[in-house]
């Protein structure tokens, strides 16, 4: 708009140079004429810009969860491989959602949460756990739902609301489903509207939801994690904005937890400032762009470590699925109002030790928060580390602090009937930290690999053996070269034990390996069949997605020659029941959808539906009417075309009869033989829901011509129900 | 076929992999399409013909079959379905997947079809953890691959854990 502006000032049009004279001459035009290419110019850029910045936002945001899945990079994917789901149920009557949590260390030991803030997820965590997992602690990050991995909206069932517009679009939509004239037909064809039935059926309708977690729902994820993974009596570590949300399940469940640990957290703002991704533009540049969102990590959450590349995670974790909706939900539930030193000096939270880990070098303002937020829980121990608000790569001293401050608290006594670890361990894993927090600790920065810490091995070679003979070694910790055994979801093969697992190319079955073969097999399989086995192997998924085997597995339950053309989507291939075909006829001056109904043995109902007719008149606007499939035999040989019928706006399947000489298809208008008469008796008896004898007799007093049958037969009905109704 | 068959005495050697050697009757080896493409490129039927990749139980289950088909040419077509579904019945699977291979391998068309048949409707109706398992297939997904093809084929998991 600036651009415009610029141009609209335009000289003022010069004044006539005397204006006492009086002028002889109409006032002279403006001496330079504006070029009005100027403006064009500038307004064409203007609007080609704004056109391509929208296009380019609206592409850039992808929301099918299953691409999403595949197109994450390589660090979120093992992020990913290593953790598994958990259902919480956060809304009774509403399906569970799935909480994605990811879990470092020896199970049996004192259980870490770390609950993150707003906008962050488990993935800022990994660090965290893996150190304090190989430090004996069982430490878990979840995703809380809305973040992260876990679900991020659900489906919900609303009542429509019936007002103004909504109301609108509900007949709209109903127009558009059943036609216009739809209560008309159903007047002429049944004697009365149901409107009842219609009006049930509009008001309900599903939306998918963003998942808003309020304070209580939060309780409730908190809880059914912590007694799901058995963790309680948990140490909970909340970060950021996570001790306004988690603050009142604390209160109320004093008993699970053991210690709180707040990590950069404060009641009265995220890190991540939640405006960025409410406001409409601002949010698609965050992120939409990689770079932009970098630089807003850098300003308000962390310091730039990781070349970028966690930033980037942080950006896909947000944006994808629609995370972002969820995120500022649950930033406007958030309890502003919170009063630390009141939750601090309350009954159920007063005993419970407490730390604060805080950021020193972040800033001035944020550091002066920091002792605010320690003055205001006078028991809770201060201590800080050198990162930003956010946990990162560097968050080694963050976790060693968390670990030193676990390692003052008494031993609990666990509420699980776990064995709890004997003394003389814990002595051992005591000693081992103790020797250890003096320095700090260059070589547990690198954290990335599995492999054994050797420095760190070496020196404690006497507790860690001790612990190899308890099972609470490295070991235990589930190696990240087997993530499928930790995936709840997608439950790996169940191999019997003698059963060895061979790859197909060394096994017994070396038919396996070979694709002709296997595509041999594939070709019997029908299609759901078929969809299955792409599911076993990467493999198997190639040579069953293949179009040809496909469209075979399609056509061979109705031993169809050929069929034809390209669906729009591959989704078609999927149902290959008799709806998908229907025959082609083509209109002549006599038909009526009545005489197709007997020719083809097929209800009149069921045409209708199919070419989606609002009334019988519409028949003769059209060139010819899709008649549903009654008999199966029409099929085996044929050759039918895939087609979108611009009518009946459905892809079908459709036989062309008049294409090739059937001797099947025959005319049954009058009855010749015995067996057509049958058939005849047994259409009309569809047609006109009659017994037999009724159906035989309208066709006898009508001398063998079905459709003259029908109009007795629907005169008979008229005048009975004028009777009824007189 | 029967045109090409000049003399139904005359013999072939076939040779399996694990050394062992066949006799057959020409118009028997016949029924493959790849021995018939060697006797029509070569007439050199003295030679021992040797099948790397076929074992010799294998290769005696085919040539059972090849000799019953080629005997009952195309007359009693009643008894050779009954006698191709006895001929599967009972095999195990490690058989058959041999059987299958062979087949494939000696293009002999018919037993490629029953046999493959027959491990199609193995496979059908199982969920396909199951099916892995039987067929000793390793999985090569990864847990988020794996459930977004899961996904993507959803429908056809109706009743299916």
């Amino acid at each position: 708009m600036a651009l415009i502006t610029e141009e609209e000032p335009q000289p003022p049009p010069p004044q006539t140079p005397n204006p006492t004279k009086p002028s002889q001459n109409p006032p002279p035009p403006p001496t330079p004429p504006p070029n009005p290419f100027t403006f064009w110019f500038h307004f064409t850029l203007l609007v080609s810009l704004l056109t391509t910045l929208l296009v380019s936002l609206s592409t850039l945001s992808p929301q099918d969860p299953k691409s999403w899945f595949l197109s994450l990079p390589t660090n979120l994917r093992s992020h990913y491989s290593k953790g598994r789901t958990i259902k919480v149920q956060i809304t009774p009557n509403l399906p569970p959602i799935e909480v994605f949590t990811i879990q470092s260390g020896p199970i049996k030991s004192d259980s870490v949460l770390f609950v993150h803030g707003l906008g962050c997820s488990s993935y800022s965590f990994r660090k965290t756990i893996e150190f304090l997992g190989r430090r004996g602690l069982n430490a878990v990050a979840i995703d809380l739902p809305g973040s992260g991995f876990s679900d991020k909206s659900m489906v919900v069932v609303e009542e429509g609301s019936g007002g103004g517009l909504t109301r609108v679009w509900e007949v709209y939509n109903e127009i558009r489903e059943k036609g216009l004239f739809w209560g008309f037909d159903q007047l002429v064809e049944k004697g009365y509207v149901d409107f009842e039935g219609n009006d049930v059926r509009v008001r309900k309708r599903e939306a998918v939801k963003a998942i808003e977690l309020g304070s209580e729902e939060m309780g409730r994820v908190l809880g059914q994690v912590v007694d799901s993974m058995g963790l309680a009596p948990v140490d909970l570590v909340l970060h950021d904005s996570a001790l306004g949300l988690g603050a009142n399940w604390v209160l109320e469940n004093p008993g699970l937890v053991r210690s709180i640990t707040l990590l950069d957290t404060t009641s009265i703002s995220t890190a991540l400032p939640l405006w960025v991704l409410r406001t409409v533009v601002v949010r698609e540049l965050v992120l939409g762009f990689r770079f932009v969102f970098g630089r807003v990590l850098e300003l308000c959450c962390s310091k730039p470590v990781g070349g970028g590349s966690d930033a980037e995670a942080h950006r896909i974790l947000l944006k994808g699925r629609d995370g972002r909706r969820s995120v500022v939900g649950m930033g406007m539930k958030m309890n502003c109002s919170f009063d630390l030193v009141e939750w601090g000096s309350s009954e159920g939270v007063k005993g419970l030790p407490m730390q604060v880990v805080w950021s020193s070098g972040w800033s001035k303002e944020w550091s002066e928060e920091g002792r605010r937020v320690a003055g205001a829980l006078p028991r809770a121990s201060f201590v800080t580390h050198s990162g930003g608000r956010w946990p990162q790569d560097d968050a080694a001293d963050i976790a060693e602090s968390i670990f030193q401050f676990l390692s003052t608290l008494p031993k609990s006594v666990r509420q699980s009937d776990e064995e709890p670890i004997p003394d003389h361990i814990q002595k051992m894993i005591d000693e081992s930290r103790g020797s250890d927090h003096h320095r700090p600790h260059p070589h547990h920065d690198v954290l990335g690999g599995h492999e054994h810490d050797h420095g760190h091995a070496h020196d404690h070679a006497h507790a860690a053996g001790y612990m190899d003979a308890y099972g609470l070694d490295d070991h235990i910790i589930q190696p990240p070269s087997t993530p499928a055994s930790l995936h709840l979801e997608t439950p790996p093969p169940k191999h019997g034990s003698d059963v060895a697992v061979l790859s197909p190319m060394d096994s017994d079955f070396e038919a396996l390996a070979c694709k002709d073969v296997l595509r041999t097999i594939f070709e019997d399989l029908p299609l759901a069949d078929l969809a299955r086995a792409a599911c076993v192997c990467r493999l198997w998924f190639l040579l069953a997605s293949d179009r040809e085997l496909q469209t075979r597995a399609f056509r061979s339950p109705w031993k169809l020659k050929e069929v034809v053309g390209n669906p729009s989507s591959a989704a078609f291939w999927r149902d290959n029941g008799l709806g998908r075909f229907a025959i082609s006829h083509r209109l002549v001056r006599a038909d009526s959808v009545a005489s197709l109904a007997v020719k083809y043995s097929v209800q009149v109902m069921d045409i209708k539906r199919l070419n989606n007719m609002m009334s019988d008149h519409g028949i003769y606007s059209r060139e010819r009417l899709l008649i549903p499939v009654s008999n199966p035999n029409l099929l085996i040989g044929g050759t039918c075309y895939i087609e979108l019928d611009a009518y009946a706006k459905r892809e079908v399947a459709v036989l062309y009869l008049e294409g090739g000489p059937d001797p099947k298809v025959n005319c049954p208008n009058r009855a010749s033989s015995d067996q057509g008469k049958r058939r005849i008796i047994d259409s009309l008896k569809r047609s006109m829901q009659v017994d037999d004898g009724t159906a035989q007799y309208y066709l006898s007093i009508s001398d063998g011509d079905p459709r003259a049958a029908l109009t007795e037969f629907s005169e008979d009905l008229r005048w009975e129900r004028q009777a009824g109704l007189a | 076929m029967a045109s090409s068959i000049e003399n139904n005495n005359e013999k072939l050697t076939l040779k399996s992999s694990d050394g062992e050697e066949f006799l057959v009757e020409k118009h028997v080896a016949l029924q493959s399409t790849l021995l018939q493409n060697m006797l029509d490129s070569d007439c050199s039927s003295a030679d021992v013909i040797p099948l790397p990749k076929i074992d010799a139980r294998t290769l005696a289950l085919v040539l059972g079959y090849c000799k019953k088909h080629a005997d009952a040419s195309s007359s009693k077509q009643g008894e050779l379905n009954s006698f191709d579904s006895e001929f599967l019945k009972d095999m195990d699977m490690g058989a058959l997947f041999n059987l299958v291979l062979a087949a494939n391998f000696m293009e002999i068309k018919g037993l490629l079809d029953i046999a493959a048949q027959k491990i199609a409707d193995t496979i059908k109706d199982k969920p396909h953890q199951e099916v892995r398992e039987i067929f000793h297939v390793e999985n090569d997904y990864t847990p988020e691959e794996e459930a977004a093809v899961r996904e993507e084929n959803r429908w056809a998991f109706e009743g299916f854990p």
